[in-house]
């Protein structure tokens, strides 16, 4: 545009001259961009208000998890129905619902149709009292008449899906979640699915002997399916995408230098580096970003 | 005819001056109504379409909204062109109309289009237009901002999004309502929303899904009125409150009964306020703030709304909550005012100084009072002018105008009168009435026809600058036309005004004492003058000489386009890579800022990051607007330091820090560049097609070839950089072991990360959105989202990982299109070689070597489209004229040599200039061209009233020689008189430093300089070359 009116007026002058045109045509203001180097340098001081923070490569461990949900359950082998042995008139009853009983406690008597004697009905397992259908003067026939269910090992299942099939193992550590309740546990099992749902259960014995977990809650899980040593760990976040490349930014004085490095396994929050990166060496954990960012700066323009 | 009016002023004189002050009255009132500006208005005439898009990408919206829009648009009358822009969030179509369309019958158009394509759009959205506002339309920002150290009773701070709050609903209604102001735009802080976050393991754990919430929500958020009853007379209206006004209140919505126990909202997720996803932020000084941009309506005058908003923020300030501040931080009227106060300033001295110039040498008061009086008479009538033709008052418009040359016509018929006036009292003492009138009319008669010819003439080289289209026809149309339209005014007036005010004032003895110095220069230049005729081989080849080192001097000089105007603030563009996120980009600006207010010149500065409320400038979050407002330069601590020299400092100081890139410009010049936004390179080369990938690969074929061109420089593709994005494709197959449809899955990511509106929460007037979605944490951890629990129609759920991929990907961050196509576009700007023939070679080039896919197209646009048409059209317009100047002349001696000869003046003339302009260091430019059209008006004036006289000398005695002497002689005073009366008027200006005086101070230069050597040459060389031609004659 500028030429345009340049020319224009060059064009009136020059004619007013009656002079041959030769305009030329001069384009001052382009800025030349210098080839980029592939380093930043960035003055201490502005690195640590740009709060660029750098740590020096270590050896750590990769935890890899896998978020599950599931369901408390009861155990099967801890809840116990209590029926008459034989069919009789319910004489009378000891306990009330939510009753702790032992092993032995005398719930109620019965007395026989067929013997007409007073028989005693006794719990054979430890723990509360949580259905009653037993009153006095009643019949009993083979219903059940007490359920008494032991919570102090209850179990989680867990739902894994085809996914996560191959990854979660019997043996693995797994960190239930439930109601704001956090507890470590280890997979027990792992079973197909009731009425061939797409998933399988990974069985989760929980102790609860503070009673605090109730059965039939919603959990979360974090199954620790692989945990290994690796010789250099750094931070996920330290690691970013330079021209499709994984880079870690190695601090040398001022200097912050692209190493393009492969990754291994990695976890939520540490990634291994299985080369480009060597131990002792000063990375940039935090705020790699900007260092990115200067480093790309030269492409970055803004067109209207 | 001329001879007709000039009777009838002088015998209707007391009637004339009633039309004069009638003038003059009219001109008072139309003062008030002039529009007043720093700088002319180049904004198209456009209309901006804007719809906002929660959620949607760049694909989507384009698909989805940009599309069904611009199609709507094809076939609108008067359409120029369009184009748009599909980001994440927003698409902006921008309809350009042909110059001189209604504004309003535009909006009007597109309003009854855009009425029609409602129902094709996805529910929900609607686009808006954007505001009817210019290029200048940015009048007036201010921050609101919590007082330092003020907390609440709460002890808490006043966070952003109280600000925010407080600027929507308290401060931008009152602002809106301020006369002339056409929307108050905002940025910074965060929408006021109500955010329900669930818990996904709470909501399976009860079975809830996503549409259960936003139901509930919705369902239990209404008011219903039910009528009126009537009782014991009574009328009673009935109505039913239920809306939902607080945290609590949405807490215990009751979400679903589950085994008898209501689940409310509570139960299974938290409620907060909370923030919006914004699009933009604002910063000022290195904390986040809330801006507010007062936008004026096209075509009011920005000084007196800017001064108004000024004055209603005042009072808001006032009525706002404790420990609140609202703080302008840029008000046009301080521009508008410096600009204003240096071409007032100018305009006055130069006035001042041509009245005493022309009391020294008329030598007479009166005469000089009432040539003088001519000035504001113009002025005013100029005004008036201004007014009906819609120009507004600015650096521009007004940067042209000369009282001197403005009153050239007036001085010479003034000059002539009361020579003869004299000349007839010392013959006949005092003179009657009748034969005093025939005196002035004799005397205005005798040099009427030059003069009228001059001034005409000094019109007509204007008329190029006409021809000028575009951004530079906005710039110098005004310039001229008001030049124009004072001349035409001066010009009516010297042959009616100055003949009656003659004929009623100068009614006493005319003392008409030459001055001594006309008297000294009179002695002096005789000699000279017969001297100069005896050499006049040397004079002449003196002369060609001049003209041909001022040639070679033309040809070494730089050049640039107009002097930039300093608008005394700085725009500093923080540009970083694209997908950035806006939180980083705000502490990166932080430090920015911190740096910048370091500096004792830097009185404030704040910043507008990504996308305002209402998009009048989509930028991306990526890109700041710094705005860096300085201290009036006499508070400079270093008073040696240049605003360059500032800005260089300020560069090597920012660049050290990381990951930023800077441009630095101004506002109204950004605004501008924003709003007109063509393809500024030389050559832009654009690519229509349907595919991305296919248009960006041709790009980048068409970009190699040119970088194998000679001469290319800063060839590059259009950036259609790339944006992470994280792609959430459903995968069929699993998706249909579990029943599920695709958007089941899609609802749940949208609800998850995006959020859904779940209605309205009103406070009084105030609305605010409850929003439904996860919160912050998790919706930020990518690998949350593979968990995440998609509800299955048969109770139960699948993670998001099993029926989705979930790729991190990169993706188109913005799709452009150009009447209705997808575009990329190419561009290359040409050095040190000839633009066309490098275009040409481009072309065969393209054309033989590059295949586009079938259905793709390519379009050659760029400066060199305009060039060629600018070209074309001057190389027609410049001689077209030439020649009418030349025409005129030749009607005027009805000699094809005498027009040669004063013609001949021109080119001595423009030698002044260039000199001129040379030992000032100045480039040239589009200022300083228009000063050497004036000057060649100028030149061809003096010319003509030297050589009329000659002439008519020559035919009274036939005697050549002396009536070469004698007609340079009398003519010496008037020569004088307008040559220092025009140059003296431009004085001011060549020396004003103020703000806005860097677009006049080339002209200036350039046209003091001319007159000069003009002056001189016209007092030797014109005499000499007519006495040579004309020798043998006699």
């Amino acid at each position: 545009m500028r030429s345009i009116l340049f020319k224009s007026v060059n064009m009136l002058i020059l004619l007013l001259f009656v002079l041959s045109v030769a305009a030329s045509d001069d384009h001052d203001d382009h800025d030349d961009h210098a080839e980029e180097e592939a380093m930043v340098t960035i003055d201490e001081a502005i690195a640590h208000q740009s709060k660029i923070k750098t740590q020096t490569a270590t050896a750590g461990t990769i935890v890899k998890q896998v978020k599950v949900y599931g369901q408390t359950v009861f155990d099967p082998s801890q809840i116990s129905h209590i029926r008459a042995r034989f069919a009789g008139t319910i004489q009378a009853v000891n306990v009330e619902i939510g009753d702790s009983v032992k092993v032995g406690d005398i719930l109620a008597f019965v007395e026989s149709n067929e013997s007409l004697k007073k028989y005693p009905i006794k719990s054979a397992l430890q723990g509360i009292l949580i259905n009653r259908h037993a009153n006095p003067g009643e019949m009993a026939h083979d219903q059940v008449l007490f359920t008494i269910a032991n919570y102090q090992n209850i179990w989680a299942e867990l739902k894994i899906f085809p996914e996560q099939i191959d990854l979660v193992k019997p043996g693995q550590q797994v960190i239930i979640n439930g109601n704001s309740k956090t507890l470590e546990a280890e997979i027990k099992h792992i079973i197909p699915a009731h009425e061939q749902q797409p998933y399988a259960i990974a069985r989760v014995p929980i102790n609860n002997q503070s009673n605090t977990w109730i059965t039939g809650l919603m959990v979360t899980a974090q199954v620790t399916v692989d945990s290994v040593h690796a010789d250099i760990v750094v931070p996920t976040q330290a690691i970013q995408m330079v021209d499709n490349n994984q880079v870690v930014f190695v601090k040398d004085g001022q200097s912050y230098l692209p190493h393009i490095v492969e990754t291994g396994r990695a976890d939520n929050l540490m990634t291994e580096i299985l080369s480009g990166l060597s131990l002792g060496d000063e990375f940039v954990a935090e705020n790699s970003y900007v260092i990115k960012a200067d480093l790309e700066k030269s492409g970055a323009s803004h067109h209207h | 005819m001329i001879e007709s009016i000039i009777k009838t002023s002088i015998q209707k004189r007391w009637l004339v001056m009633v039309a004069v002050l009638v003038l003059i009255a009219l001109g008072l009132w139309n003062v008030r109504n002039l529009p007043i500006d720093a700088v002319p208005d180049i904004t198209n005439v456009q209309v901006q379409i804007n719809t906002n898009a929660p959620g949607y990408s760049p694909l989507e919206t384009e698909q989805r909204i940009t599309y069904p829009v611009e199609t709507a648009l094809a076939g609108i009358p008067n359409l120029a062109y369009t184009r748009s822009l599909s980001r994440y969030a927003l698409s902006q179509v921008t309809v350009v109309f042909e110059e001189g369309t209604d504004i309003y019958f535009a909006r009007n158009l597109i309003n009854e289009r855009l009425g029609a394509i409602k129902s094709r759009l996805p529910e929900g959205l609607t686009p808006e237009m954007g505001p009817i506002t210019s290029g200048l339309g940015e009048i007036f920002m201010y921050t609101v901002e919590a007082e330092p150290g003020y907390t609440k009773p709460d002890g808490s701070r006043i966070n952003a999004i109280e600000l925010r709050e407080i600027q929507d609903w308290i401060i931008k209604p009152q602002l809106a309502l301020v006369k002339g102001v056409t929307e108050v735009n905002s940025i910074g802080g965060y929408n006021k929303q109500y955010h329900v976050n669930p818990s996904p393991e709470k909501m399976l754990n009860y079975g809830i899904s996503f549409q259960d919430i936003e139901q509930a929500l919705q369902q239990n958020n209404l008011n219903q009125g039910a009528g009126y009853i009537e009782t014991n007379g009574q009328q009673i209206l009935v109505r039913s409150p239920g809306q939902l006004k607080t945290i609590h209140d949405i807490e215990h919505v009751v979400v679903k009964t589950f085994e008898y126990a209501p689940i409310k909202i509570k139960d299974i997720a938290t409620v907060n306020i909370g923030k919006q996803l914004r699009s933009g932020a604002a910063t000022k000084n290195g904390a986040e703030t809330v801006l507010g941009t007062a936008m004026m309506l096209v075509g009011e005058n920005s000084r007196a709304v800017a001064h108004s908003v000024a004055q209603k923020v005042q009072e808001i300030s006032g009525t706002l909550p404790e420990g609140v501040l609202i703080n302008p931080v840029y008000d046009r009227t301080t521009l508008v005012d410096k600009a204003i106060w240096t071409v007032e300033k100018n305009l006055t001295e130069g006035a001042l100084l041509v009245i005493v110039i022309l009391f020294v040498l008329l030598g007479n008061f009166r005469a000089a009072l009432i040539t003088a009086a001519v000035i504001p008479i113009v002025m005013l009538v100029t005004i008036s002018g201004m007014v009906e033709a819609g120009v507004s008052a600015n650096l521009m418009s007004l940067g042209a105008l000369d009282f001197g040359l403005i009153v050239d016509g007036a001085v010479i018929i003034m000059e002539n009168s009361i020579r003869r006036l004299a000349e007839a009292q010392k013959e006949q003492g005092k003179l009657p009435l009748k034969e005093r009138l025939e005196v002035v009319f004799n005397a205005t008669n005798e040099v009427i026809r030059p003069s009228l010819f001059g001034v005409i003439i000094i019109t007509v080289v204007y008329i190029p600058l006409f021809s000028l289209t575009g951004v530079e026809g906005k710039m110098f149309h005004p310039m001229a036309a008001t030049v124009v339209m004072a001349l035409l005014a001066a010009l009516v007036l010297s042959f009616t005004f100055i003949p009656s005010a003659v004929a009623i004032f100068m009614n006493g003895k005319v003392s008409e004492k030459e001055s001594i110095l006309i008297r000294a220069t009179k002695s002096i230049y005789r000699p000279m003058l017969k001297g100069a005729i005896k050499l006049r081989w040397l004079v002449l080849f003196g002369a060609m000489a001049l003209v041909g080192f001022s040639g070679w001097l033309y040809t070494t000089m730089g050049s640039e386009f107009i002097p930039e105007l300093d608008e005394g603030d700085l725009l500093i563009h923080a540009i970083r890579i694209p997908g950035t996120g806006l939180d980083q980009v705000v502490k990166m600006q932080f430090l920015l800022e911190e740096k910048l207010a370091e500096f004792p010149e830097v009185e404030d500065v704040f910043s507008k990051s990504g996308t305002p409320e209402i998009a009048n400038d989509p930028m991306p979050p990526n890109v700041t607007d710094t705005f860096v407002i300085l201290k009036p330069y006499n508070q400079w601590t270093d008073s040696t330091l240049t605003k360059q020299g500032l800005i260089e400092k300020i560069e090597h100081v920012i660049k050290q820090l990381p990951g930023n890139n800077y441009e630095f410009t101004q506002p109204i010049q950004m605004r501008f560049n924003e709003l007109i936004s063509g393809v500024r390179a030389d050559l832009g080369i654009k690519i229509f097609g349907d595919d991305l990938d296919l248009l960006l690969k041709s790009g980048n074929d068409i970009l190699s070839i040119l970088n194998q061109i000679e001469g290319v420089a800063d060839a590059r593709v259009e950036q259609i950089t790339n944006l992470p994005m994280l792609s959430i494709v459903p995968k069929r197959d699993s998706m249909a072991l579990y029943g599920l449809h695709v958007a089941d899955v899609q609802y749940v990511i949208k609800s998850a990360i995006g959020g859904t509106g779940a209605g309205v929460v009103y406070e009084g007037d105030r609305q605010f959105e409850i929003v439904v979605r996860l919160d912050e944490d998790s919706r930020r951890d990518i690998n949350y989202l593979n968990a995440l629990p998609v509800p299955l129609t048969t109770g139960g759920y699948v993670p998001l990982s099993e029926v989705a991929e979930i790729i991190l990907a990169p993706a188109p961050n913005q799709i452009s299109r150009e009447n209705g196509k997808r575009r990329v576009v190419v561009t290359a700007n040409v050095r040190d070689r000839d633009l066309g023939s490098f275009v040409d070679e481009a072309k065969t080039k393209i054309t033989t070597e590059v295949k586009l896919p079938a259905g793709y197209w390519l379009d050659y646009g760029g400066t060199f489209e305009q060039l060629e048409s600018a070209n074309k059209r001057l190389s027609i317009v410049v001689p077209i004229t030439l020649a009418i100047i030349f025409g005129l002349l030749v009607m005027a001696f009805s000699s094809f040599k005498d027009a040669l000869i004063i013609f001949s003046g021109v080119p001595l003339a423009l030698t002044g200039g260039i000199i001129s302009l040379w030992l000032r260091g100045m480039p040239l430019s589009i200022s300083a061209g228009v000063g050497f059209i004036a000057l060649s008006g100028v030149a061809v004036l003096n010319g003509l009233v030297m050589l009329s006289f000659m002439r008519e000398l020559w035919k009274q005695t036939g005697e050549l020689y002396h009536s070469v002497i004698q007609g340079a002689m009398t003519r010496l005073r008037p020569v004088l008189m307008t040559a220092l009366v025009a140059s003296l008027g431009f004085v001011p200006m060549a020396l004003n430093t103020g703000i806005g005086s860097e677009v006049q101070r080339p002209l200036a230069t350039v046209v003091i300089g001319g007159i000069i050597s003009s002056t001189i040459l016209t007092l030797f060389v014109l005499p000499i070359l007519y006495h040579f031609i004309h020798r043998e004659k006699n």
